[in-house]
Order: C-alpha cells, then structure tokens, then sequence
C-alpha cells in the first residue's frame, strides 16, 4: 500500500477508534456530551485534513499530465472537486465552531459572528456541485477507457440497476413537487440544489458501476485501485444517504442512529485515497530499485 | 543498453576486401535491430534471452502500475506483448512524464 494511502486509512482508524469511546460512552450513560463534541471538532477537523490532503494529491496528480493529454482535464476536474470538498468542510466547520461555543475558537476571539447559512452552503458545494464535477471527471475516465477498449458494455445487471435509479428519481421529483405546494413555506435556492444530490449520485453509481467492470477486466493495479477508491467513496456516499433517510422514517433505534453518521468518514478517507493512489504509480517508476522491492512487499 | 562504438578503422587483417561503409553500415543494422526488437517485440520469430527479459520488465510494471491482466489485455499472446503497444495506454493513465521513466526501467533495469 503506498505510503499516503497508509497514513490516511490510520488517521481514519485512529479517529475511528476514538469515535467508538464516545459512542461506548452514549451507549453506557445515553449523553450526548462526548459524541457530540468528538462529531463537532475532532470529526469536523477530520473532514478538513482529508479534504486538503486530497487537494494536495490531486493537483500533484495534474501537474504529472501535460497540458494536451486527455488526463490532465480529469484531474483538473478532480482538483476542483476537492477543493470544492475542502471549502465545504472549512464552512461546515467554522459553523460547527460558532455552535459548538469552543472557549477557544479563533471566532470568538475576533467577535466574528458566521452567518446562519454558513453550513447550508458548505452542503450546496460539497454536495452537488462537488459531485456535478466528479461526474464530469468520471465520464471523461469512461471515454478514455472506452478509446482503448478497456469499456465494457452494460449487463443486464446494470440496466436493472439503471431503471431502478430512474425509478428512485421519480420517486423523489414526486416527494419534492409535494412539498413545492402552497401548504408549505418557500424553500430557498440552496435547498432546491440539495434536492438534486440524489439524482446526480445515482448517475455517479451508474458511471462507478461501469468504471468498476473496466477495473475488473484489466485487473489490481495502482491506477485501478485510484479509481476503484471512487467507486468505494461514492457507494459509501450512498449508504450514508441510505442511512439519512432510514433515520428520517424511523427504521433505526436511537442508539443506531449515531453510528451511521460514521459513514462519512470512510467516504472521506476513500476519496483522498484515490489520488494518492493515482499518484503512487506515476511515481513508482522513479523509485530506486530497493526501495521498489521493499514496497513490492507491502 | 549498452551503447556500442562505431568502429573508426577498418580491421584490414581480418577482412581486407570489406570497405569501411559496409562495416558501419552492418553495426548500424544491428543496433537498428535491437532497438526495433526492443521497442516492438521480435513478432513471430525467436525471441533472444536479452527480448524475454525485457518483456518480463514492462510485464512487471504493467502489473504494478495498470493490473494483473493488463498485458493480456493489450494482446493476447503475452510473447507479442511490447513498449511500442503498451505506450498509448501507459501514457494515457500515467501521463508522458511517467512513462518515460517505465520505458527507461523496461530497457536499462537488470
């Protein structure tokens, strides 16, 4: 495992591990003192660091690409995607902040108060217009790997699982137009592009689904490994949604509510692993040849 | 690879009849060979220790860096398998930058 990946999945383990303590503690006592605080800093803080590591990645992943490779427009997309996640989770957190009272935060300090909407926006650009980009990127990676017939046509499987997407769609755009009616107050221009998170995640699973076959043909290597983290970031992301909704209708107990909410740091740490993925095979090949062996082992 | 010397006399005792072009012109063919085998494989015919080991070479870094069964993807005789296929596809998801330095280690690693 190249080195990057390691240190983000122990950063995700170690965090991860300290989350379990909070939630052993809910579970024990039914406060939500020390869960609340560890999802406040240490988990807002966690978003943060994955998403600047994952910026830091993606662009060393485009400066590798000239600018007429076909490539380089991917990853370009990809750095804009990542920066969109990290300018999502530098909002969500400084809102987190003002609600969190921290003594010590840089906010309080200054007398600075953060508008209300701080956290609606992060959602609006690490939500939709994130996954708008990463859409983008994906269908160039699927035109490329059909150029060199690495594409592989849709199963039946797939067309299942395309229809049922359309179906949900449809589902949701009736739920919405519900709630569009004169019985309920305006909804702002941000919660009308949060609606569309749905429908651009499941054409985001659809484009997964196909970069997962490709993957499967060609085999195990770095850069499939750098596209199959996507895939596991965006069924994450799915599961999360899942699980959003599942605790709307009440289908979780309160105490399993809390533990669905760390989905989210798996998908974060899957799409900062998927550049560094990238990343390791353009530099593997300038490794002296000891060190190739010795990460030949791991 | 080892870069060979043209030779700057001829070796009057050995061919006396030979005339120096056709010297240099033979030492330039066969370096034109190796490096035709090298960049597009030996094709159908015999294979030369030197042109299997090269194939081991970038079949290794096809692995590491693409997948498993990247070489059987691009042919399907891995004995046809060669820089000169694998490059498009390397270069597409590494970019240039990074396969010149897999050409580099397909030739000149030991």
């Amino acid at each position: 495992m190249p080195r990057a990946v390691s240190w983000i999945w122990m950063y995700c383990a170690v965090h991860v591990a300290l989350g379990a303590i909070a939630y052993a503690h809910f579970l024990i006592t039914g406060s939500y003192q020390y869960l609340t605080w560890y999802f406040v800093i240490p988990g807002t803080l966690f978003f943060l660091v994955t998403a600047a590591a994952e910026f830091y990645l993606a662009f060393e992943c485009r400066a590798g690409f000239d600018v007429d490779e076909p490539m380089r427009m991917v990853w370009t997309t990809i750095t804009l995607t990542s920066s969109a996640r990290f300018l999502a989770a530098t909002l969500i957190f400084l809102d987190h902040w003002r609600f969190a009272r921290v003594p010590a935060s840089p906010l309080l300090v200054l007398g600075l108060t953060p508008p209300q909407s701080l956290a609606e926006i992060g959602e609006v650009i690490g939500g939709p217009i994130a996954m708008v980009l990463l859409a983008f990127a994906l269908g160039r990676v699927l035109a490329i790997q059909r150029e060199f017939g690495i594409l592989r046509g849709l199963t039946r499987a797939d067309i299942v699982l395309i229809c049922l997407i359309i179906l949900f769609t449809l589902g949701e755009a009736a739920n919405i137009e519900r709630y569009l009616g004169p019985a309920y107050p305006r909804r702002s221009v941000a919660q009308a592009i949060l609606w569309m998170s749905d429908p651009i995640l499941g054409f985001l699973l659809v484009e997964a689904v196909l970069i997962r076959r490709s993957a499967h043909r060609i085999g195990i290597g770095l850069v499939s490994k750098c596209w199959g983290m996507y895939v596991i970031a965006i069924m994450a992301t799915l599961a999360g949604d899942a699980a959003i909704w599942g605790a709307g209708e009440e289908l979780f107990t309160q105490n399993l509510v809390p533990l669905t909410w760390y989905i989210w740091f798996f998908v974060a740490a899957a799409y900062a692993s998927a550049p560094a993925y990238q990343l390791a095979a353009m530099k593997l090949p300038q490794l002296p040849r000891s060190e190739l062996n010795d990460s030949q082992k791991t | 690879m080892e870069r060979g010397k043209l030779p700057t006399k001829p070796d009057l005792a050995l061919s006396p009849a030979v005339p120096v072009q056709d010297l240099v012109a033979d030492e330039l063919s066969r370096k034109m060979q190796t490096w035709s085998e090298a960049w597009f494989g030996a094709g159908s015919g015999e294979t030369s220790a030197e042109q299997s080991r090269l194939r081991q070479r970038l079949l290794f870094w096809l692995k590491r860096l693409l997948g498993d069964d990247a070489g059987t993807m691009l042919s399907e005789n891995t004995q046809d398998l060669s820089l000169a296929k694998s490059t498009p596809l390397l270069t597409a998801f590494l970019g240039r930058k990074a396969m010149v330095e897999v050409s580099r280690r397909v030739l000149n690693d030991e």
